[in-house]
């Protein structure tokens, strides 16, 4: 919801928006792609944005939605090889490195396209191993073992387990809540 | 032994000009009675009944005035009191019942205004079955009563040798589902004259309802009936953990029953909040503020964990568990607070500053904002705080969402001059609780 007002100014005029903070972005365990919006400890998803989404990656700045055969970086649409995708973003925000771990290809930004290399795994300060979430080295425990990890907004992780998906920040660990059914009823 | 009456007939045959005697065969059949009537072999306990009918065969009314039954082991039912008056061609039926309770041969006279037959009937030598001071009679029903499920019943059977033979008993099983004997018979069993076996039969049903089996003994069954029900439901309680009741946590809450259940069945757990439209106000897992869960026997702790989200508005959260007909609440109590700002953000361009405030207020009353900026050097821009009243624009944005206190504020400043030397930021909100400071935040 955006609300303008107006400022005014010994100097000048201002505006002003009012709106409902966004965190980022996740695919569910159904494969559908849900804004998660609210503060840390009171998060809200919300309906299906779009459908058959195996990862979604978002730094603040940019987002990148991996379908079956295609990658889509905001309003870009790449082919790209199947399977979900783990992104790093660099300090602007922006997609440097996508890793393709069922085709074992990694596209690195070379300022004007991604070029394709084949390889095991993409450098990050961010795995999982042996089911368990190390960040920057520091292991994460969470209750269950983890399967999945991917960026959910700006300085959040979202880390998916058999039952649950938990956004992290730091050392602290949250819940998501569920969304509505898929299909349109409450779960 | 044997006993034998002395009779005395006053008529020769059954029948007289006035009246005819007959035996009831079935439903709209019978026969006439010869002098002698023959009830047969009954055993011991058990008893055997003919239904007598004598016909008035005359034109005129025929008085009834005597009725006689005289003899052991035999007795009469169903006649009508005398004198009885019996129209032509009516009829008047007496039941005859042969119960002998000792082992030998019977006989007895019945007579109907003095015209009589012979009555006859013997035993087989067979113990009779007894439940306290109560003999049953074969085809008789032993009711166990209302058990819980799980729970069982003991009845206390007795089998006795009324006779003076030994008595042998070859068979004995129960039948039925949720009836057995407590302990094998011991089989083929003797009985002397006047000695007993007692045992006793169980009823353990193990789900509710209706039930009936059968106890039978030499070929004889004798009917055994219970009933069951749900044990009840243990009374639960709510347990909430949060260590820090305010608004934006994640706390836990489970439902405890007061001893593990013998039950089965399923409980709901509801979340109710007081303060106002908040979508964030909720359980983290499946519904947003409903959740089933199943009980199960021996189970004490039938939910154990849920995690659920104290939102950002203030209010009570209110928590109740309905099980078995059982209800109990637990409520968190989630006071107003000053706004609380989550992360601040300045951003400038060459004409241009924004301001991005991220935070929620739990009140819903936030009013004034203040806006200052300063240079490297820590001095105060001109033209100093900006105030604004932002009240009807909150209220606004509020009544408009579902999403409680959050909000995200972003201000455009546009500046005279360089924004080169502007360096920090500082934001203040109020709201009826008083004012939250971002604190000084360098601008990117």
């Amino acid at each position: 919801m955006t609300r303008r007002f107006f400022l005014t100014l010994t100097a000048g005029v201002a505006a002003a928006q009012i709106l409902k903070p966004r965190i980022g972005y996740i695919a569910d365990r159904e494969g559908c792609l849900r804004a998660v919006e609210g503060v840390a400890g009171a998060f809200t998803v919300s309906d299906v944005l779009e459908r058959d989404v195996l990862s979604a990656a978002y730094s603040g700045r940019a987002l990148v939605v991996k379908r079956a055969e295609q990658v889509r970086i905001d309003d870009r649409m790449l082919e790209s090889p199947q399977g979900p995708a783990t992104v790093v973003f660099d300090k602007k925000g922006q997609p440097a490195e996508i890793f393709f771990p069922d085709a074992g290809v990694l596209w690195t930004w070379n300022g004007k396209g991604y070029d394709a290399a084949p390889a095991q795994d993409v450098i990050s300060d961010v795995y999982i191993r042996s089911g368990e979430l190390l960040v920057r080295g520091v292991p994460l425990r969470l209750p269950q073992t983890v399967t999945r990890v991917s960026q959910l907004g700006e300085g959040w992780l979202v880390a998916y387990t058999s039952e649950t998906i938990y956004a992290v920040k730091g050392e602290q660990v949250f819940e998501l809540p569920e969304g509505e059914d898929a299909k349109g009823g409450q779960e | 032994m044997k006993r034998f009456l002395a009779l005395s007939l006053l008529c020769c045959a059954a029948a007289t000009a006035q009246m005819q005697l007959l035996q009831v065969t079935g439903p709209g059949a019978e026969r006439e009675v010869a002098e002698v009537l023959a009830f047969g072999s009954v055993p011991v306990g058990e008893s055997a009944a003919v239904t007598l009918r004598v016909r008035n065969t005359s034109q005129a009314s025929l008085v009834i005035r005597t009725v006689v039954l005289g003899g052991t082991g035999f007795a009469m039912t169903g006649q009508p009191s005398l004198p009885h008056q019996l129209a032509p061609g009516f009829n008047m039926d007496v039941t005859v019942r042969f119960a002998p309770r000792d082992f030998g041969t019977y006989s007895a006279n019945f007579s109907v205004n003095g015209v009589g037959i012979l009555l006859t009937g013997s035993t087989t030598a067979a113990a009779t079955l007894w439940n306290g001071t109560t003999q049953l009679p074969s085809g008789s029903a032993t009711d166990f009563g209302l058990a819980e499920r799980g729970t069982s019943i003991v009845k206390t059977f007795r089998l006795e040798n009324t006779t003076q033979q030994t008595v042998s008993v070859q068979s004995a099983a129960v039948t039925g589902t949720n009836f057995k004997l407590a302990q094998a018979f011991p089989l083929p069993m003797e009985l002397a004259p006047r000695n007993a076996y007692e045992f006793a039969v169980v009823f353990t049903p193990l789900s509710s309802g209706v039930f009936q089996g059968s106890l039978v003994i030499d070929g004889r069954t004798y009917r055994l009936t219970g009933s069951a029900n749900e044990p009840p439901f243990p009374k639960p309680t709510i347990v909430v953990e949060l260590p820090n009741p305010s608004s934006a946590q994640q706390g836990k809450v489970s439902v405890h029953l007061s001893q593990a259940s013998r039950s089965i069945g399923t409980g709901k757990l509801r979340m109710e909040f007081t303060g106002g439209s908040d979508d964030a106000v909720r359980f983290t897992r499946g519904s947003s503020r409903t959740a089933t869960f199943d009980v199960t026997e021996g189970i004490s702790i039938p939910l154990p964990e849920l995690t659920f989200q104290t939102g950002t508005t203030a209010g009570t959260i209110v928590f109740t568990a309905e099980v078995g007909g059982w209800t109990a609440t637990a409520s968190v109590e989630i006071s107003g607070q000053r706004v609380f700002i989550e992360k601040s953000r300045v951003v400038k361009n060459a004409s241009m500053l924004e301001v991005e405030v991220t935070g929620y207020d739990n009140t819903r009353s936030l009013d004034e904002l203040s806006f200052t900026f300063y240079t490297s050097r820590g001095e105060v821009v001109q033209p100093g705080a900006i105030r604004v009243n932002a009240a009807p624009d909150f209220k606004r944005y509020f009544d408009s969402t579902t999403v409680g206190g959050v909000f995200t504020l972003k201000a455009v400043f546009p500046v005279s001059g360089t924004t080169t030397d502007i360096s920090a930021a500082e934001v203040q909100l109020s709201n009826a609780r008083g004012a939250a400071a971002s604190g000084r935040v360098t601008v990117q």
